[in-house]
């Protein structure tokens, strides 16, 4: 504890869940804070004047990851909302997670964002989202009415509750193919323009897909997982000529994309559309190699 | 990499890699920027910003922030004794008076005992505006006649026509400079009246003369230091916080410090002006180039600060390193609401460059020939004269320049396995290899070198040496360029000696000019030569009085005063005698005259360079998405002071260059800049730089000691053509737009407006940006910048 | 306005700093360059996008310019800390001093640091490590060819 007064009325500390939930009806103005890296520099740019700080840094339960067993026969894996995203790379779950914190942040940046800050606020620019919602995540929440397990579908589509935090996430074990891909305005580090994550898993027979960036939140690509699901021969693996074209066309079609200044809509779906099309070729050729 | 470019702290002389004076200091994190001041007691000082790009001052009441506890001052336009500034144009307010003119105008200003305590003041303050529409497309200001400079002028004989015409329309974007080191310092009073401003500045006495004039001060009672510098790269030439840190210091009669967040950067400085650029050049089939013929117009932002000269740059650049007997071009700055502009690194040369090598690609096309022979041919060379008369008359080795680009080897082919950071996209792309198309082309380019146009190019230095150690002192301010580990080399080497040290910079010392248009090295480092020279002289005359030598005998070698043969006689501490020896000079570049209405004979500029780049670039045509693989640049420097500096100068030029191809933009929406982090203005990282081979060529520089030539710009203008170039001989678009985004690199011409209502800049120019490309020449609808009046129809 | 004031302590080269009356929102940044005089460690963009600003915790490289100093838990090292006291330079500064293109020098601090980092989880760094690995630390002035060489050879075991 670097606080010495344990709580400024502006700055509080939680030890716990429950003390945190408390802290959130007593101080509803209070800005909940993970590792801080977007909430910080809201009040350096002048966005907001953030009147208080709830940190979750000092809960002992929102911290750490749980691998889970083995694909298909084990259980899932349990990944705190206070783990860092370096931590969370180092836990080596997943090739598609790999990539996808490799590519979305600074090493500097992934030593203090979190899991939780990463998808609390639902912003479409950011990247675990379309992966989690590749993965068939669930994210637990406790809040003023108790907690809950929600799937991250519908996490993202609602969202958090007044007064209620991210707990946990839970990755189901999942096999086979998971990639992430995104297009963005440098190769370096920053916000992608658009991106797509697809997990293929041979042995459950699901196909499922998240995309960033082209929505109000990350996206899962239902239509488009169905249609190949069903299009795959899984004895083989091998998706018909055709499908992978018309999965990323789907893919597509599932986004309302913005067009502000980094790229108009029309290429947000374009860019979509070679990526989920391109993923799938990528299955293909790894049915293919066996 | 080369030994040679390993740097040495106890490396001298000229030709060596002598290491930064500075290097220890900024290793160790203990040298001292213009942000670490501080000064016992100061307040902090902040500024109240313009949030409308045009609008009328109604009312402005400070009284609520004057009445908070811990605020100091809280000043207005009013309070400003001559309220205007200027590096060249003294038209820009200090503080906004009637009205504001741009978003982050300065409105007030307040100096307070914490820098929240200051936010909370301007807060605080009330201003009442009526807004007015802003002006925020340069080719209405045009039209409306909002124009600063409108150059016009002719070459040879303008009626001629060639066999093969071709032209295009180009346009550049408002870039930032994005150095790391924020705007600020600290301003205190002197005890007698006036101020000490001790911050980061390309020019202390332009500082000075600004400060003391706005503040109805004699100039002596202004001294402005300079603190070390986190860059630069153009954008300290003009004032920032200076004036308002000095009133505030002077009604406070404390120490004030002002440091601008990047936001406030953002929207306090100027920005390197966006150009709409037409060109036509007329060739045989053969591809002579006969004729071209320009319109280049700069949106130079609500004052006209330092635009003159840029659009002189800008319109007399325009033929790039080609003799063309032929020429008309036309020149305009205009004004906007669109946030101020000025100098960047290449100023007003980057974008007709990238114009002019844009259509010669084009050209190259048109012919059925290739790029870099289409260039080889119509090369510059020395005794050549340029379409604004003036005769070459320094080296131009531009054929061999292009010849050597072509020989280094060529980057390794693409590995099928090549991981996402060696791809376009970076990690976590989606290109595969085989989305891979490489394409390797030469561009080639020019700049002037000093400032041009009548516009004074000199500097002094002192050169003491006692006890066989020399001290320079010269007020050329070190922006990161490396100009003081080149003045002790210079001295090292005119003097015979290893111990040379330089001080520091301030407006006290005589003027050494501005480290701006590449001069330093060839101004300022030609007065230390010269004043090096002269105190060798000097202290030889001594040596020869003292010891009994004929002074035409005598050398200084190695520290030791030597006979012709190399006898060594003693070492130069000794021979000094303990006493002091100095030499003062001052050293001038020639005389420059306006672009228009000189008589024969008399330059427009001081001198010029010229380089040459083979870029490789690996494309995803489908995705747009860009590698720049490697760069292969040959420069002529005239002579290499240093070479890891002056490689890294051309290679960092470069990357800069490339950042603007590619990524760089500074956008306003209806007067409103839109990127103002740099998770939204984006520069290159580590992932993004290429791999790059530099190559000197070393033609000395007529009238200038050892043949010392200016270096630090036109790597950053060879930038956007070398990529572009490549850019276009892999996709075979015209690309006539920077910077190449993915989604213009991909070049999707959709048919349908996207869904929901475009807004932001970003579709409007990429609508245009596809328009422009399919424009048909001659065919005023489709030319999308032809107004159908004014002068801009060609 | 009272409760806007907090003590915080913190840990810092080795000492623990109490720091009273500091703003409850004052980053880390600000703590150790206005009330520490560290001002080894450079302010440049305030969103963690430069890395200009950054410091070790607990060894980890962070960028402190988006730290929340109330919310910082353990050993920070700056690069005054970093640097031997004798004055003389960590074999990683020197390569990066030797390899070359240094300008102004304003990333400098802030490199070395996540340099530090970055070498002692990869020895003998290939091109590609360091440019992943150093992703995080803008340069304006350079091309960032000497930043790759001099960190892959202080990578060097």
């Amino acid at each position: 504890m670097t606080v010495t007064s344990a709580m400024s009325g502006r700055v509080v500390r939680p030890t716990s869940l429950e003390e945190a939930i408390t802290a959130c009806t007593q101080r509803p103005d209070a800005r909940i804070m993970g590792g801080g890296t977007l909430v910080v520099a809201e009040r350096a740019l002048g966005i907001s004047t953030t009147p208080a700080y709830l940190l979750l840094s000092g809960i002992p339960e929102l911290h750490g990851v749980t691998p889970g067993g083995a694909a298909a026969t084990g259980g899932p894996s349990r990944i705190g909302a206070q783990t860092t995203l370096r931590a969370l790379l180092d836990a080596a779950l997943s090739p598609m997670l790999d990539v996808a914190l490799r590519s979305l942040a600074t090493p500097q940046i992934r030593n203090r964002a979190t899991v939780g800050g990463n998808i609390a606020e639902r912003r479409p620019a950011h990247t675990l989202a379309p992966c989690l919602l590749a993965l068939d995540a669930s994210v637990g929440s406790a809040g003023p009415d108790g907690t809950r397990r929600r799937s991250i579908r519908d996490f993202v589509a609602e969202g958090l509750g007044e007064g209620e935090i991210i707990v946990d996430v839970a990755l189901p074990a999942r096999g086979g193919f998971q990639r992430f891909v995104r297009v963005a305005p440098r190769n370096g580090p920053g916000y992608a323009i658009a991106s797509v994550a697809v997990s293929i898993d041979p042995t459950g027979r699901s196909v499922h897909s998240g995309i960033g960036g082209s929505g109000s939140t990350a996206l899962p690509g239902t239509a488009a997982d169905d249609f190949l699901a069903e299009a795959i021969d899984w004895a083989s693996g091998a998706a018909p000529a055709g499908a992978a074209e018309e999965y990323g066309r789907l893919l597509a079609a599932a986004c309302d994309p913005p067009t502000d200044d980094r790229a108009s809509a029309g290429y947000r779906r374009h860019a979509i559309a070679v990526m989920g099309r391109r993923l799938i070729e990528a299955w293909n050729e790894e049915q293919q190699r066996g | 990499m080369s030994d040679k470019l390993r740097t040495d702290p106890r490396a001298t002389g000229i030709g060596s890699s002598r290491r930064r004076p500075d290097a220890t200091a900024k290793a160790r994190g203990e040298f001292e920027f213009a942000p670490d001041a501080a000064e016992p007691g100061m307040l902090w000082g902040a500024t109240l910003r313009s949030p409308h790009p045009h609008a009328r001052i109604v009312r402005v009441d400070l009284n609520p922030a004057k009445a908070m506890p811990g605020v100091h001052a809280v000043l207005g336009g009013w309070d400003v004794p001559d309220n205007r500034y200027g590096a060249i144009n003294r038209d820009t307010p200090v503080l906004a008076d009637e009205t504001v003119n741009y978003v982050g105008e300065p409105v007030a200003i307040v100096a307070a005992e914490d820098p929240e305590i200051a936010r909370r003041a301007l807060d605080a303050i009330v201003v009442e505006y009526e807004v007015l529409d802003p002006l925020v497309d340069m080719m209405r200001a045009l039209e409306e006649g909002h124009v600063y400079r409108h150059v016009d002028y002719t070459h040879g004989d303008p009626s001629v026509v060639g066999e093969v015409q071709v032209e295009g329309v180009y346009t550049t974007p408002r870039q930032d400079h994005s150095y790391l080191g924020l705007d600020g310092g600290v301003a205190k009073p002197d005890g007698r009246g006036g101020v000490v401003i001790t911050g980061a500045t390309q020019w202390v006495h332009s500082d000075r003369a600004q400060v003391a004039a706005a503040l109805g001060l004699p100039p002596e009672r202004v001294l402005v230091i300079n603190s070390g510098i986190g860059g630069s790269f153009g954008g300290r030439f003009v004032l920032s916080w200076q004036v308002h840190g000095a009133l505030l210091a002077l009604h406070t009669e404390r120490p004030v410090k002002f440091l601008y967040s990047r936001e406030e950067a953002f929207l306090a400085r100027y920005h390197r002006h966006p150009t709409r650029i037409w060109v036509r050049h007329h060739a045989t089939k053969d591809g002579q180039i006969v004729k071209i013929e320009g319109k280049v117009i700069h949106e130079d932002g609500p004052y006209s600060n330092t635009n003159g000269p840029g659009i002189g740059n800008g319109s007399s650049l325009l033929q790039g390193p080609y003799n063309i007997p032929n020429a008309h071009i036309e020149g305009w700055s205009v004004g906007t609401n669109n946030g101020m502009c000025g100098s960047l690194r290449g100023f007003g040369v980057v974008e007709p460059a990238f114009a002019s090598e844009s259509n010669m690609d084009a050209l190259a096309r048109a012919l059925g020939m290739d790029g870099a022979e289409l260039r080889r041919r119509n090369a510059m060379k020395e005794g050549d004269t340029w379409t604004f008369n003036q005769l070459m008359d320094s080296p131009a080795p531009v054929r061999e320049l292009i010849d050597v680009s072509g020989q280094s080897p060529l980057p390794d082919p693409l590995a099928d396995d090549a991981p996402g950071i060696d791809l376009p996209g970076g990690i976590a792309t989606p290109t595969r290899p085989r989305d891979v198309t490489r394409a390797t082309a030469t561009s080639s380019v020019a700049k002037n070198v000093c400032l041009s146009e009548g516009a004074p190019v000199n500097s002094t230095a002192l050169v003491t040496l006692r006890d066989g150690a020399a001290v320079i002192e010269c007020a050329a301010a070190e922006v990161g360029q490396g100009f003081k580990t080149i003045a002790e080399q210079i001295v090292q080497t005119t003097l015979g000696i290893s111990k040379v040290t330089i001080t520091g910079s301030d407006s006290g010392m005589a003027d050494g000019s501005t480290t701006d248009g590449q001069l330093q090295t060839m101004t300022s480092g030609g007065a230390v030569a010269t004043a090096a020279a002269t105190l060798k002289e000097r202290f030889l005359r001594f040596v020869s009085r003292e010891y009994g030598h004929a002074v035409e005998d005598l050398d200084i070698r190695d520290d030791h005063v030597v006979l012709k043969d190399g006898t060594r006689l003693m070492t130069v501490s000794d021979a000094g005698m303990h006493l002091v020896f100095q030499a003062t000079e001052r050293f001038a570049q020639r005389q420059t005259y306006d672009l228009e209405g000189r008589q024969p004979g008399q330059p427009m500029h001081v001198t010029f360079n010229f380089s040459a780049t083979r870029c490789t670039v690996d494309v995803d045509r489908e995705l747009g998405l860009v590698r720049v693989v490697q760069m292969d640049v040959v420069q002529d420097v005239g002579r290499t002071v240093n070479p890891a500096q002056a490689t890294g100068q051309i290679a960092g030029g470069l990357v800069m260059g490339m950042g603007l191809a590619l990524m760089e933009e500074f956008p306003y929406a209806d007067g409103v800049p839109t990127r103002l982090t740099w998770d939204d203005y984006l520069v290159p990282t580590m992932i993004d730089a290429p791999r790059i081979d530099v190559t000197f060529l070393e033609y000395p520089e007529p009238r200038i000691p050892y043949g010392m030539r200016g270096i630090a710009e036109l790597p950053h203008v060879q930038g956007p053509p070398a990529v572009l170039a490549a850019l276009r001989a892999a996709t075979g678009l015209p690309l006539p737009s920077i910077p190449a985004t993915p989604e213009r690199v991909a070049d999707l011409h959709p048919d349908a407006p996207p869904t929901g209502a475009p807004k932001g800049p970003a579709h409007k120019r990429i609508r245009e940006d596809v328009e422009s490309a399919r424009a048909v020449p001659g065919d005023p609808m489709h030319d999308p910048v032809s107004p159908r009046k004014g002068p801009w129809n060609p | 306005m009272d409760d806007e004031r907090i003590n915080l302590s913190l840990r810092v080269n080795g000492a623990t700093h109490r720091i009273e009356d500091a703003w409850y929102f004052e980053t880390l940044l600000s703590v150790l360059r206005y009330r520490l005089a560290l001002t080894g460690t450079k302010q440049a963009c305030e969103t963690g996008s430069c890395g200009a600003c950054t410091v070790l915790l607990d060894g980890r490289p962070i960028n402190s310019c988006i730290a929340l100093a109330a919310d910082v838990d353990g050993d920070v090292t700056t690069i005054e800390g970093y640097s031997p006291a004798d004055g003389s330079l960590t074999p990683l500064q020197e390569a990066l001093l030797a390899a070359g293109d240094v300008q102004c020098g304003y990333c400098l601090p802030g490199m070395v640091l996540a340099g530090s980092a970055f070498i002692e989880e990869h020895p003998n760094a290939t091109e590609d490590e360091v440019r992943e690995g150093m992703c995080g630390n803008l340069c304006r002035c350079t091309a960032y060819l000497s930043m790759i060489e001099g960190i892959r050879e202080a990578s060097a075991r």
